[in-house]
């Protein structure tokens, strides 16, 4: 069986550049992250373009999706987040259109967020935004977000060190749940795809069982196209219900 | 027992994780089913928090999955 784990490798496109001792070789990763804002800078400015007081599809289309993350962040934060809810929506489309991108057969597609690299990255702006919003807002008290009101003093040091592990736990989760939700489907839908061909390769009668797998990738294919829309939304979710711990403190 | 079979049985062990954040899930999503239709008004209120619970308890089961991977494709 062939390794599940090879279409995840990352190789260099072009000519391998290098500056400085680090590799700068322009990637397939690179490559489908370029594709994904492409796509995004297309759908926004094809659906803003021409803007009307009766929309469009296109304009329909994009001002659905934002209005879906601003009343997303106006319920969990309130009415003091709005002015991040871009910044809610650009991480949104851009977990959303990677996920989606990377599902489509045939090219050689790419998820860019099928690593803990890239993800990470993302998950790194959400914990910094979080910890800069909530000092520029509250100072010094911003710590006593680890310390829940009406704790008994007792306890307080050791709920205090709780809080503090969870909170610093948060980007390393956010991180993990979108690496492992997009590597974990990938992995399925490859395995899978060696099924078809080990059960389809049956000398007596060729091609028959293969179609049993074939089935089930098909149907895996819907779930992953689900599970990339969740993950976005979620993404979004955790990002927007962190934000709301800086901007009201509990 | 070498190295090799022993990273086999440890990716099998690690790969239970998942099964009991499957409880898990299952029991979000029970739950939910029964609080909706008890009271369907607030089921809408409560997509949110549905998707957050989900959400949290599925990392702990696909951490032990990523585990499971690590161990039996390094």
């Amino acid at each position: 069986m062939a390794n599940p784990m090879e279409q995840f490798a990352i190789e260099p496109m072009g000519a391998p550049m290098s500056a400085g001792g680090f590799d700068l070789s322009f990637t397939n990763s690179a490559l489908w992250m370029t594709i994904a804002l492409v796509t995004i800078s297309a759908f926004l400015f094809i659906g803003t373009a021409r803007p009307q007081l009766v929309p469009g599809r296109a304009q329909a289309a994009v001002e659905y999706l934002y209005d879906f993350i601003r009343s997303m962040v106006r319920e969990n934060v309130g009415p003091e987040g709005m002015r991040y809810a871009p910044l809610i929506f650009a991480l949104f489309i851009f977990v959303l259109v990677c996920n989606l991108l990377g599902l489509i057969p045939f090219v050689g597609a790419f998820t860019p967020t099928s690593h803990i690299a890239v993800t990470f990255g993302l998950a790194a702006i959400v914990f910094v935004l979080v910890v800069v919003v909530g000092f520029a807002r509250h100072g010094l008290h911003f710590f006593s977000l680890f310390l829940p009101e009406g704790t008994p003093i007792f306890v307080a040091p050791l709920v205090a060190a709780i809080e503090f592990v969870s909170f610093l736990s948060r980007p390393f989760t956010l991180a993990i749940r979108l690496f492992a939700n997009m590597t974990a489907g990938h992995v399925l839908l490859k395995v899978f795809g060696t099924f078809v061909v080990a059960l389809g390769s049956f000398e007596a009668l060729p091609y028959v069982f293969g179609l049993v797998p074939l089935t089930v990738n098909i149907a895996l294919t819907a779930l992953e196209l689900l599970i990339a829309v969740v993950q976005a939304y979620v993404f979004a979710l955790l990002a927007s219900i962190y934000l709301n711990d800086a901007v009201n403190l509990h | 027992m070498d190295v090799a079979s022993a990273k086999m049985i440890g990716a099998g062990l690690a790969a239970m994780g998942a099964g009991f954040a499957a409880i898990g899930v299952g029991i979000i999503f029970g739950m939910f089913l029964q609080g909706a239709l008890r009271n369907p008004a607030a089921a809408d209120k409560l997509g949110a928090r549905l998707i957050f619970g989900f959400a949290v308890t599925e990392a702990l089961g696909l951490i032990a999955a990523v585990v499971a991977l690590a161990l039996a494709f390094s």
